[in-house]
């Protein structure tokens, strides 16, 4: 198969890492990436498959990862050298098109009996993501075995293969593994109706939040905090009411929820009173930052970007009370549904193709990786590889 | 900075007269009275002027216009100071009435030149003032304020030249005169000195952007002393038909003007290329400018 | 020493004209205007009244169509004197303030009565309260100190204690004052009146008026109705205002004292800012280049202070008193005797640069709402008749459009500019869709009433007074406008007056004629289109 391969190497590791501060063009030549022919992945026990990417997203936790930016929290549960890419749809080897649920839980692993989280169906908390028949792992597209998104073969394991509904669309299809990631970011909230929303960050990830707040929920002003142009109108168009900057953000919630506003003698401007959920999609220290001082009392600040190492005041959490929720992935939710058979749910009635907006061949992963990495910048929402390209 | 500074030298003419807008009203003069040139009759000045003129000027004139003198023995008795006052066909004239003075007489000259003309430009002014002695007189209308400052000047001893056609002459002809020589001369009873000068239209009249050169004749008139009980209109009569006999005298001779005068008020009231016409006279040498 | 005062100019220019002077924001440039263009120049200061203590005394001791004051006073009275705020006059006068002449007169006599309930009232209506300085400036020290804090104060117009509702006029307007002046005896409004917008029945009813009683008139459709507010018989906002004075003078007793001044607006050091420049001496000119070249290079914070330390040597012209419209009729004549310029035909193309200072912002900063209000609002309908620029005509407006906002004195306008005109420009969809949000919004209650911050609805009505423009207009081009905020504000921006006049000869054609308004030293043209 040809694939994209992170190798563990710490020279590269470190260029990369000072390449990303001063000139991030360098950054895909870099990172210890290499393209080229390798072994298909073997098939590891029962119940595994062969699955033939068709596209396969660039996420913005792989990209944390080819900077050297992503935390060091998650490397015992990784397996160098691997094949990234964990937003997949492909082909079975009969033809079926499937997306598949990459978290790889108890049941992938073999391991008996599963552990509390995953026989509740909770497969994203599992605990046993290092042990098993394949190499430690928490997604495909990490692990050593199982090869990954960007290259043209992986195995997946049958728990991992959901279907893809005839005449949805490769594109969309795509955004589906994001969009469980959102849905479930959304449920996790627990959103009375009529309450104000923040959405920070209107990148994959935001968008996608938004879409799930409007298919899920009965939220009531739904406030998109966006950079870029292509960003905002994508989140007008998928039902936030307003769009603001990240330099106005601030005021525009506090006009929106009628709260009074305090300008420290130090640091940012914050709201007595504010919004009532605030969603930070961006993965951003000073999106958050903001997110806890514009949302209300005993208000909630779910994180759904993937936040690195930063130094946060945390004094606004503490005075405010406020319930800081992570949001991982999927699983089963409490209305008993599983995360992804909402995500595909919303993705029929959701039009979400125009948010990928480039693809790449492998062979150009360089200028794919760069794409991603300013997407925004480049008015740009989802960088994927099509593997059909030669 | 630098634009800005190009901008506003293009645009408000620096060191050249300010151009008057079309459309604008007849600007109340700031130069009235206030342009201050009493500097220039300082010693300093004086002698700076002194050495411009006999060094500069006055060689500069005689070189291109030859001026032929005539009449200065009718000044032998006059005592300083006095008011002359010429006609005026060009910007040399000034230069050839202080060259047809007496020697010891262009010390102590002070020339009146148009406030509206020479003193709307402080670099042009403060020239006027240094070179030719010039103080600011305000031409368009009577003013009391010039005519005071004019007064003083002769009291203090200042021979005042002035052009009392208030302009030179489009055409040659002799223009309307103001009474203002004649107010200043009453005034301070000193003699009023008419003079006539031909010529200097042919080399630098008025518009004309080259100089040429050519032959200039002055003529200098009887002394007219003011009687004791004689108003400035009284004197102003006496003083035209003075200049005009000069006129004649000019151009015939002194016994023919005795008897009539030809150069009459404004020529014979037509148009102006008839007025050029009737003068008949052509340059007398027609020479490429300073050859 | 008289002054001689000659009347307003229309100078046409042509090739001997010297560059143009524009007001560009915190500074000034020259530019040319191509020959044919028309300048109107206002006119000069009137000589001023050599004793206004004296006129002031004879006005109140001979009021028209009202009892001299003397007689209105005695004691045991409740008296309320309302003072206009720090909005006139345009810079801040050179002291003494013609309102501390004349309320030292007016206590004077007061205090010979025996008047002991006596309450001073800043009618800053919905503008930002007045500082202890400025209130102090103001006054005057003697005032101040016998006043301040108790029975000398700012109108809060959101505050429940000390608001009355009136009543409703013929036309269903609410009435709503404060209710300390309503409750007065005697209500004495102390005016400044620097153009023919202020004062009559504008005094009372807006100055001491609540967002209830003032949103009658400060609306677009009053607003688009006005042609304009510098002519009160063209102008329904003064209508409506009218409707709300007579009515309240039904059921209070009301003395009016006016006060006109002349339009010596700059100290003589700024001599070039009032002057035509064919006028210009070359130290006019010299100033004119240190000047601009000093305050370019002066930090952002130095050159406001500057800016807004010049105090204008403005004086007095005329003081009428008595009742409200006979009052106000002599104050309008004695204005126009200074104001008014005689203009033939409008044109094309209308330019004007837009000052450092406007009425809201005064030791503020003029912000980009701001600026539209100068520009759009102000010196668009200065005109009486017909504006200088015909319908369809283009606007061409210097200021260099800076996105700044003073925090404190508008906060509102802030969000005005960030969330509600980047959703409309258009007036009539703003007016429905965000007005009442701003108006209610608590903590821009809470600013205007604890701090020094503008009524949320403010920025909402300096659009409004933008909209007869913008509804005339068929283009607006800011020259060295800041591109994104210009853009924001719905106009378009041009780097050089040149390209500015390209781009308006698209709308206007080749063959455009051009009118300047040379201005401030503020004028009013009259205009026979």
């Amino acid at each position: 198969m040809i694939a994209i391969e992170l190798k563990r190497s710490v020279p590269r590791y470190a260029a990369s890492k000072l390449a990303g501060r001063t000139t991030p063009g360098l950054l895909p030549y870099l990172a210890p990436l290499r393209v080229g022919h390798y072994d298909d992945p073997e098939i590891p026990g029962e119940g595994w498959v062969r699955v033939a990417p068709r596209l396969s997203g660039i996420c913005g936790s792989d990209l944390a990862m080819i900077s050297g930016d992503a935390s060091f929290y998650f490397s015992p549960i990784v397996s160098m050298p691997f094949v990234p890419g964990h937003e997949v749809v492909g082909t079975l080897d009969d033809g079926t098109r499937v997306v598949i649920e990459p978290v790889l839980a108890c049941a992938a692993r073999g391991v008996e009996p599963p552990c509390e989280a995953c026989a509740r169906g909770d497969v994203g908390l599992c605990v046993r993501t290092a042990h098993g028949i394949i190499a430690p792992a928490l997604q495909t597209g990490f692990c050593e075995d199982t090869g990954g998104g960007w290259g043209t073969m992986l195995v997946a394991h049958e728990s991992q293969i959901h279907r893809v509904p005839d005449g949805l669309p490769d594109e969309a299809a795509v955004l589906i593994e994001p969009l469980a990631c959102a849905a479930h970011a959304v449920l996790r909230a627990n959103i009375e109706p009529d309450e104000t929303v923040v959405v920070s960050g209107a990148g994959t990830m935001g968008l996608l939040t938004i879409a799930a707040l409007r298919q899920l929920t009965n939220a009531g002003r739904v406030i998109a905090v966006a950079k870029h142009g292509r960003q905002q109108r994508e989140a007008l168009r998928l039902g936030a009411d307003d769009v603001t900057t990240p330099s106005n953000a601030t005021r525009a919630v506090r006009l929106a929820t009628g709260a009074h506003l305090h300008s420290p003698d130090i640091g940012d401007a914050w709201l007595a009173g504010g919004t009532d959920v605030s969603f930070e999609c961006s993965g951003n220290a000073a999106a958050l930052d903001t997110c806890f001082r514009i949302t209300r009392g005993r208000g909630r600040v779910v994180l759904v970007g993937l936040p690195g190492a930063a130094k946060i005041d945390l004094a606004p959490v503490w005075h405010r009370e406020l319930d800081v929720l992570g949001a991982y992935t999927y699983g089963m939710e409490s209305n008993g549904q599983r995360t992804f058979d909402l995500a595909i749910g919303i993705a029929q009635r959701v039009d979400l193709a125009p948010l990928v907006s480039a693809k790449y061949p492998l062979t150009r992963y360089a200028e794919a990786i760069d794409h991603a990495m300013d997407a925004g910048r480049l008015d740009s929402v989802k960088v994927v590889f099509d593997l059909d390209a030669k | 900075m630098k634009n800005d500074l190009k901008k506003i030298a293009l645009g408000f003419r620096w060191g050249r007269p300010s151009a008057q807008p079309k459309s604008a009203p007849v600007p109340a003069l700031k130069t009235e009275g206030n342009f201050e040139t009493a500097w220039a009759r300082k010693p300093w000045a004086n002698t700076a002027r002194d050495l411009l003129q006999e060094l500069v000027l006055l060689p500069a004139l005689r070189y291109v216009a030859s001026p032929t003198i005539r009449g200065r023995e009718r000044l032998r008795h006059v005592e300083q100071p006095v008011v002359i006052a010429s006609n005026h066909v060009s910007h040399l004239d000034t230069g050839v009435v202080v060259e047809a003075l007496p020697q010891q007489w262009r010390h102590r000259v002070a020339v009146g030149a148009a406030a509206d003309y020479f003193f709307t430009s402080k670099v042009r002014g403060s020239l006027a003032a240094l070179v030719l002695g010039a103080f600011p007189v305000e031409r368009k209308r009577a003013s009391a304020t010039s005519a005071r400052a004019a007064v003083r000047l002769v009291e203090e001893g200042w021979n005042l030249i002035l052009f009392p056609e208030g302009g030179r002459s489009p055409d040659g002809w002799l223009q309307e005169m103001k009474p203002g020589a004649s107010f200043i001369a009453a005034r301070t009873k000193r003699p009023l000195v008419p003079m006539w000068i031909t010529g200097t239209e042919h080399l630098l009249p008025k518009g004309a952007k080259g100089l040429r050169r050519g032959k200039v004749d002055v003529l200098i008139g009887d002394p007219i002393f003011p009687k004791q009980k004689e108003d400035a209109r009284e004197l102003q009569v006496r003083f035209e038909e003075a200049l005009l006999r000069l006129a004649t005298e000019s151009t015939r001779d002194w016994y023919s003007s005795l008897k009539q005068t030809d150069a009459t008020h404004g020529g014979p009231g037509a148009a102006r290329w008839r007025r050029v016409w009737e003068r008949g006279d052509a340059p007398p040498r027609a020479r490429s400018r300073w050859d | 020493m008289t002054r001689s005062s000659r009347p307003g100019l229309v100078l046409e220019v042509d090739r001997r004209t010297p560059p143009v002077l524009f007001h560009n924001g915190e500074n000034f440039r020259l530019e040319r205007l191509p020959s044919g263009s028309r300048i109107v120049y206002p006119p000069e200061p009137l000589e001023a009244l050599k004793h206004p203590e004296d006129a002031i005394a004879r006005a109140v001791d001979n009021p028209h169509n009202a009892d001299p004051l003397r007689a209105k006073l005695r004691p045991g009275m409740k008296l309320t004197i309302a003072i206009d705020d720090i909005s006139l006059p345009l810079p801040q006068m050179q002291l003494p303030d013609a309102r501390q002449l004349v309320l030292e007169r007016v206590l004077t006599l007061a205090a010979e009565a025996g008047v002991d309930d006596v309450e001073l009232v800043v009618a800053n209506s919905l503008h930002r309260r007045m500082t202890e300085a400025e209130i102090r400036r103001m006054v005057g020290e003697r005032v101040f100190r016998s006043f301040w804090p108790d029975r000398l104060r700012n109108f809060d117009a959101e505050d429940p204690d000390d608001v009355v509702f009136v009543g409703t006029t013929e036309h269903g307007e609410e009435v709503e004052l404060c209710k300390r002046a309503f409750e007065s005896d005697l209500l004495i409004y102390v005016n400044i009146n620097l153009v023919a917008m202020d004062g009559g029945h504008k005094s009372v009813p807006v100055g001491l008026g609540t967002y209830r009683s003032i949103r009658h008139h400060h609306n677009v459709g009053t607003l688009l109705e006005s042609k304009s507010y510098m002519h009160p018989e063209r102008s329904a906002l003064h209508h409506s205002a009218s409707r709300m004075g007579k009515f309240l003078a039904d059921k209070l007793d009301i003395f009016t004292i006016e006060t006109t001044l002349n339009n010596a607006a700059f100290p003589s050091l700024y001599d070039f800012l009032s002057k035509r420049e064919l006028e210009w001496s070359l130290r006019d000119q010299a100033t004119y280049l240190a000047v601009t070249s000093g305050l370019k290079r002066l930090p952002d914070q130095m050159r406001h202070k500057l800016l807004h330390s010049i105090a204008s040597p403005y004086e007095l012209t005329g003081v009428n008193a008595g009742e409200t419209e006979a009052t106000h009729a002599k104050t309008l004549e004695n204005l126009h005797r200074q104001h008014v310029v005689q203009v033939e035909g409008q044109a094309d193309i209308m330019t004007c640069g837009v000052p450092y200072i406007g009425p809201y912002n005064v030791n503020s900063i003029m912000n980009p709402i701001l600026v539209v209000c100068m520009g759009l609002g102000y010196f668009f309908n200065l005109y009486r008749n017909a504006p200088l620029v015909r319908p369809g005509g283009v606007l061409i407006l210097t200021h260099p459009t800076p996105r700044a906002f003073h925090p404190v004195h508008h906060p509102s306008y802030i969000d005005f500019f960030d969330v509600v005109l980047a959703d409309s420009t258009d007036p009539k969809v703003i007016e429905q869709k965000y007005e009442k949000q701003f108006a209610e919004d608590e903590w821009y209650r809470h600013l205007y009433r604890t701090s020094y911050a503008y009524h949320g609805v403010h920025p909402f009505y300096m659009w409004y007074w933008a909209a007869h423009a913008m509804d005339y207009l068929g283009d607006v081009i800011f020259v060295g406008g800041d591109r994104a905020v210009v853009s924001r504000l719905g106009f378009r921006t041009a780097t050089t007056m040149a390209d500015a006049l390209e781009m308006a000869s698209e709308t206007v054609g080749r063959r455009a004629s051009i009118t300047h308004l040379h201005c401030p030293p503020l004028f009013l043209p009259e205009v026979t289109p």
